[in-house]
C-alpha cells in the first residue's frame, strides 16, 4: 500500500480521510450535488455543458474508481500527477498547501450539499466529482493567473530596476533596427557620444566605431547574427565633436531584427590602464637607464684601462729615452723606440673607433649609398689586406655570386664591415690557412657578405660576447692579436644602423664564419660623384702577372710604394684578356702560371696590338736560361726577389714615375707641417708651408704649386675661402688639393669640397701616411721616356 | 743579493718596460704572460716580489692573488697590483683581492724602482 503523500501535511492528511469518508458515503448525491453546484458557477458551466451524459457517466465511474483506490490508500496513479502538478505548483510560485486549502473550501462546502441532495444517485455524484474536478481546474487556472500576474509584477519591477540602472547614467543603450540604424537611444547613450536626440532614426551604429576598430566590430556583428547575442567587446566610439571615447560594448537581438545595445564608458579605467601601463613603461625605462648607465661605467672603465694600457708604455719609454736612461747605441734603444710607435698606432685606432662607434651609436654616422659591384669591392678589401695575407701565407679565395650584380650601399661602410671580418679573420688564421669571402642574394631584398676562416675557431660560450665593446676573448693566443676590442663591436653597429645585422657561427680548432646581412637598398643620402678636375693618375702602368698570392702582393706593394700603379693578373687568362685591354708601361711575368706556361702569355701579349714593344720583366725560380728564348723580354729575375732588383730593372727599362716639384702645405700647426715636409721631402719633393690661407695664397701666386696639402681651420683665411680664391689663381684651376684636417666635418662641408677637392683626410684619422698615398695617386707623375 | 721581481703583464711592450726599469736599478726580474706562466715561474723562481697585472688571459690577477693567499707556501709573498684598472675603487679592489700594494699604469720610470724598494722593505724583506 501505498502511503499518502509526504507532501500532505499530518493535519491534511487527517482531513483527507474524512473528505474521503464523507465523499463516499454520499457519492451518488455529491455527484449531482456537484454538478449542479458546478453548472452553477459560470466559469464551469460551459465544461459541464460540453459534456455529453455518456462522458459524464464515464467520468463519474473513472471518478469513482480513482477515488476508490486513493481511499484503499492506492496513491500510485495519482502520485505521478500530484507530482507534475506539484512540480508545476512549485513552479508557479505557490505550494500544494494552498492548492488543496482551495479544494478543501470547495469540498467543505459543497459536500454537504451534494450528499444531501444526490445521496441515492450515485452517477450524479461522479457527475458532481468531475464537475469538482473541472473546478479544481479552474481554480487551478486562476491561480495561474494569479501567478502571471505576480510574474508581471516581478518582471515589472525587474524592469524598473533595469530602467533605474539604465537611468542612473551608467550605460548606455540603444535600440537598432534590422539595418543597424538607432531607433531608440537613452540619454546617457546620447550623452556618451556627444550627439542630440535628432540623431535617433538617423544614426548608423557601425559610423560611431572609431576606424582602427572596424575589425573588432565586424566580429561582433558576426556573432550577433550567428548567436543572436555580441558578447562583451571593447572600442571606441569618435563622438560628435570628433573626440575619443573608449567603451565596453554588447548587443543582443530581440526580434523581427531589432537588436538592443549596450555601451559603459571605460574611460576611467582605460585611465587607470594607461596609468599602469605608463608607470610599467617608466620602470622598464628605469631600468633601462640605470642598465644603460651601468654599461657606461663599465665602457668607461675598459676605455680608461685600454687607453693607459699603450700609454704606459708610450709615456713609460719616452720617460726613460728622455731622461737618458737608455744608452743610443744600446740594443733595446731602437727597440723601446718601436713600442712608442706601436703603442701610439694601437692608441690612434682606439680613439678612431671609439669615434667611429659613438658617431654610429648616435646615429651621426651618414650613409651615401651608391650603385656597388660586390666583387669590386671585395677585391678592393682583399687588395689592401694582401701582404698581410701574403707574409702569413694565407690563400684567400672570393665567391660571388652571379646573381648578386650590383647592391645599392655606402661602399666605405660595407668596406669597412668587410675589412674588420677579413681583417680579424687574418689574425685569427694561423699560417697556411684559407680565408674563403663569399657574396650571395638573401631573400629579395637582402644579402649576404660570409667571411670564413681555418682558424683557432670561438667557443660557443663565448660566441656572444664578440660583437660586444671591448670583450676580446682573452683565451690563449687570442690576446697576441693587439685589437682594440672594438672592430666587431664597430661592424656590428654598422650593419644595424643600415638595416642589416652580423652573426657568426664556429668550430674551435677548425674555423670560424662571420656574416653581415645587408639590404640589398640601404638608406641614406646619395654621395654626389666628386668632380675630378686632374687627369686620372699617369704614373707608369705596370701589369704584375702573378699566381701565388704572396708574391703578387709583394710585388704589388714594391711597385705601389715606388710611386707604381699596378694591375695584376692571377692566371694566363686573365693576363691576357688585360693584355689586349689596354697598354702597359710594363708587365712582369711569372713563368710558372696554373692555365698556360709564361712563354704562351708573353707570346700572346706580343702578338696583341696594345703590348708589342712593352718591356716584360720576367720573374721565375725557373732560371733556365732559354726559357724566354725567342722573346725579347727586358729581363730575367730570380725568386724570391731580391729588394730593389725589381725597381732597379725598371729604372733600366726607363719606365720610372716622376716626383718631385713644390708642394704648398698650408697649415697652422707647426709640427703637422713639420711632418708633412719631413715626409714630402724624403719623397723628393720641393716643400712651401704656409701658416694661414692668406700667406698660402701669396705662396700660390708667386708660383702654382704642383699640389696642396690643406688644413681647414686656420687663423686669419680659413682653408674654405683659400681654396675659393686659390681655384681663381692662374694656374692653379687643375692642381689637385689633399684636404687634411681635424674638423669634424659637416654633411655640407664634405659636399662642398668634394667638387674642389681631390682628397679629404683626416687628422687623427688618417694618419700622414695615407696623405702620402693620396698625393702619389692624385699627383700627375709625368712617365719618363 | 738582490731582490727577485717577477712581472706578470700580458702586454709585452709593458713587461719591456718594468723589466727594463726594474733591471737597471739592480732587481732580478723574472717576466710572465700567462697565469700558467706565473704560477710556474713563482714556484721555480722564488720571487720575493710579484708585479700583478689584473686583465691577464684566462685566469684575472685579482683570482691568482687570492689562490695565492690560501696556498701556506706563498701566502706570504708580496703582491703588487700594476694595473691600468685605475678608476676609484680599483685599488681597494686590489687590496681587497690580498695585495700588499698598488701600481697604476702609467707607471713613473723615475719613482717606480724606489715605489717596489718601499713595498719590499715595508714588508721586511731585503731591499736591493
Amino acid at each position: 500500500m501505498t502511503p499518502i503523500p509526504a507532501w500532505f501535511s499530518k493535519e491534511e492528511a487527517a482531513g483527507l480521510a474524512d473528505f474521503w469518508a464523507v465523499y463516499l458515503e454520499h457519492y451518488d448525491a455529491l455527484t449531482v450535488s456537484g454538478m449542479d453546484a458546478v453548472r452553477a458557477e459560470p466559469t464551469l458551466a460551459p465544461l459541464v455543458a460540453a459534456m455529453t451524459p455518456e462522458q459524464i457517466a464515464a467520468n463519474s465511474r473513472d471518478g469513482l474508481e480513482r477515488i476508490k483506490k486513493l481511499i484503499a490508500g492506492d496513491w500510485t496513479e495519482y502520485i505521478h500527477t500530484a507530482q507534475v502538478q506539484g512540480v508545476m505548483y512549485a513552479q508557479l510560485g505557490i505550494s500544494f498547501t494552498t492548492w488543496y486549502r482551495l479544494v478543501r473550501v470547495v469540498s467543505r462546502d459543497i459536500t454537504p450539499l451534494l450528499v444531501k441532495t444526490y445521496s441515492n444517485e450515485p452517477t450524479r455524484l461522479a457527475g458532481a466529482l468531475v464537475a469538482m474536478q473541472s473546478f479544481f481546474d479552474w481554480a487551478l487556472a486562476m491561480l495561474g493567473e494569479v501567478y502571471l500576474s505576480t510574474k508581471q509584477a516581478a518582471l515589472e519591477k525587474s524592469e524598473r530596476r533595469v530602467r533605474r540602472f539604465v537611468e542612473a547614467g551608467l550605460l548606455g543603450v540603444v535600440e537598432l533596427d534590422e539595418k543597424n540604424v538607432i531607433t531608440e537611444a537613452n540619454d546617457v547613450f546620447l550623452g556618451m557620444v556627444r550627439q542630440t536626440r535628432d540623431v535617433v532614426g538617423k544614426l548608423q551604429w557601425g559610423a560611431l566605431t572609431a576606424p582602427e576598430f572596424a575589425t573588432i566590430a565586424a566580429m561582433a556583428q558576426q556573432e550577433l547574427e550567428r548567436t543572436g547575442i555580441a558578447r562583451l567587446h571593447e572600442k571606441e566610439f569618435v563622438r560628435g565633436d570628433g573626440s575619443r571615447i573608449p567603451v565596453l560594448v554588447a548587443a543582443a537581438t530581440l526580434d523581427e531584427g531589432r537588436r538592443v545595445a549596450f555601451a559603459l564608458d571605460i574611460t576611467p579605467q582605460k585611465q587607470a590602464e594607461t596609468l599602469k601601463v605608463r608607470s610599467l613603461q617608466l620602470e622598464s625605462e628605469n631600468r633601462r637607464i640605470q642598465e644603460a648607465n651601468r654599461l657606461k661605467s663599465e665602457f668607461l672603465a675598459n676605455m680608461s684601462h685600454e687607453l693607459r694600457t699603450p700609454l704606459n708604455a708610450i709615456i713609460g719609454f719616452a720617460e726613460l729615452l728622455h731622461d737618458g736612461q737608455v744608452p743610443h747605441d744600446a740594443p733595446q734603444f731602437k727597440e723601446f723606440l718601436s713600442d712608442i710607435l706601436t703603442s701610439g698606432r694601437h692608441l690612434l685606432q682606439l680613439i678612431n673607433d671609439v669615434l667611429d662607434l659613438s658617431k654610429v651609436e648616435a646615429g651621426k654616422t651618414e650613409f651615401h649609398p651608391e650603385p656597388v659591384d660586390p666583387r669590386t669591392l671585395i677585391n678592393e678589401v682583399v687588395a689592401i689586406l694582401r701582404t698581410p695575407a701574403a707574409n702569413k701565407r694565407i690563400r684567400v679565395s672570393i665567391d660571388v655570386d652571379p646573381a648578386l650584380i650590383s647592391v645599392f650601399v655606402d661602399p666605405g661602410r660595407l668596406k669597412q664591415v668587410l675589412y674588420n671580418f677579413v681583417s680579424n679573420a687574418l689574425k685569427f688564421t694561423p699560417e697556411n690557412g684559407r680565408i674563403s669571402i663569399r657574396a650571395r642574394p638573401e631573400g629579395d631584398a637582402q644579402f649576404k657578405l660570409e667571411v670564413e676562416d681555418t682558424g683557432i675557431g670561438i667557443a660557443a660560450t663565448d660566441l656572444g660576447k664578440l660583437f660586444r665593446e671591448f670583450q676580446q676573448l682573452d683565451a690563449g693566443a687570442a690576446k697576441k692579436h693587439q685589437g682594440t676590442g672594438l672592430g666587431l663591436a664597430l661592424t656590428r653597429r654598422l650593419a644595424e644602423a643600415q638595416g642589416g645585422s652580423v652573426a657568426v657561427s664556429s668550430v674551435p680548432g677548425t674555423g670560424s664564419v662571420f656574416s653581415a646581412t645587408l639590404p640589398r637598398r640601404a638608406g641614406g643620402e646619395s654621395r654626389p660623384k666628386p668632380k675630378r678636375i686632374t687627369e686620372p693618375s699617369v704614373a707608369p702602368v705596370v701589369l704584375v702577372i702573378e699566381d701565388d698570392a704572396r708574391d703578387q702582393a709583394l710585388i704589388v706593394k714594391t711597385l705601389s710604394e715606388a710611386g707604381y700603379q699596378c694591375e695584376t693578373a692571377s692566371s694566363a687568362a686573365q693576363a691576357i684578356a688585360r693584355s689586349a685591354e689596354r697598354s702597359f708601361d710594363a708587365i712582369t711575368l711569372d713563368l710558372l702560371l696554373p692555365d698556360a706556361t709564361g712563354l704562351e702569355v708573353l707570346g700572346a701579349i706580343r702578338a696583341g696590338e696594345r703590348n708589342r714593344n712593352v718591356p716584360v720583366i720576367v720573374i721565375t725560380v725557373v732560371t733556365t736560361g732559354g726559357a724566354a728564348a725567342g722573346f725579347a723580354v727586358h729581363d730575367m729575375l730570380a725568386k724570391p726577389l731580391e729588394d730593389g732588383a725589381l725597381l732597379a730593372s725598371l729604372q733600366r727599362a726607363s719606365v720610372k714615375p716622376e716626383r718631385g716639384g713644390r708642394v704648398l702645405v698650408v697649415d697652422d700647426d707647426a709640427s703637422s707641417a713639420r711632418l708633412m715636409r719631413a715626409a714630402l721631402e724624403q719623397l723628393g719633393y720641393e716643400v712651401v708651408t704656409a701658416l694661414n690661407g692668406d700667406s698660402g695664397l701669396k705662396a700660390a701666386k708667386e708660383k702654382p704649386p704642383r699640389a696642396v696639402i690643406l688644413d681647414l681651420l686656420m687663423p686669419v683665411m680659413d682653408g674654405f675661402e683659400f681654396l675659393d680664391q686659390f681655384r681663381n689663381v692662374l694656374g692653379c684651376q687643375q692642381v689637385p688639393v689633399v684636404v687634411w684636417t681635424a674638423k669634424d666635418l659637416t654633411p655640407s662641408d664634405r659636399r662642398w669640397l668634394e667638387v674642389s677637392v681631390q682628397g679629404v683626410l683626416q687628422k687623427g684619422k688618417d694618419a700622414g701616411g695615407a696623405v702620402l698615398e693620396a698625393l702619389t695617386t692624385f699627383l700627375p707623375a709625368r712617365r719618363t721616356t | 743579493m738582490s731582490a727577485r721581481i717577477l712581472v706578470v703583464d700580458d702586454n709585452p711592450a709593458n713587461v719591456r718596460l718594468a723589466a727594463y726599469v726594474l733591471g737597471t736599478r739592480g732587481f732580478e726580474v723574472h717576466t710572465a704572460s700567462t697565469p700558467d706562466e706565473a704560477m710556474e715561474s713563482i714556484g721555480s723562481k722564488h720571487p720575493d716580489l710579484v708585479l700583478m697585472d689584473i686583465q691577464l688571459p684566462g685566469t684575472d690577477g685579482l683570482t691568482l692573488t687570492r689562490r695565492l693567499r690560501e696556498n701556506p707556501e706563498t701566502q706570504k709573498l708580496i703582491i703588487v697590483a700594476f694595473t691600468a684598472y685605475a678608476m676609484r675603487g680599483d685599488e681597494e679592489k686590489a687590496l681587497a683581492a690580498g695585495c700588499d700594494g698598488y701600481l697604476s699604469k702609467p707607471i713613473d720610470t723615475r719613482t717606480f724602482a724606489d715605489r717596489i724598494s718601499q713595498f719590499l722593505s715595508a714588508e721586511r724583506r731585503p731591499a736591493p
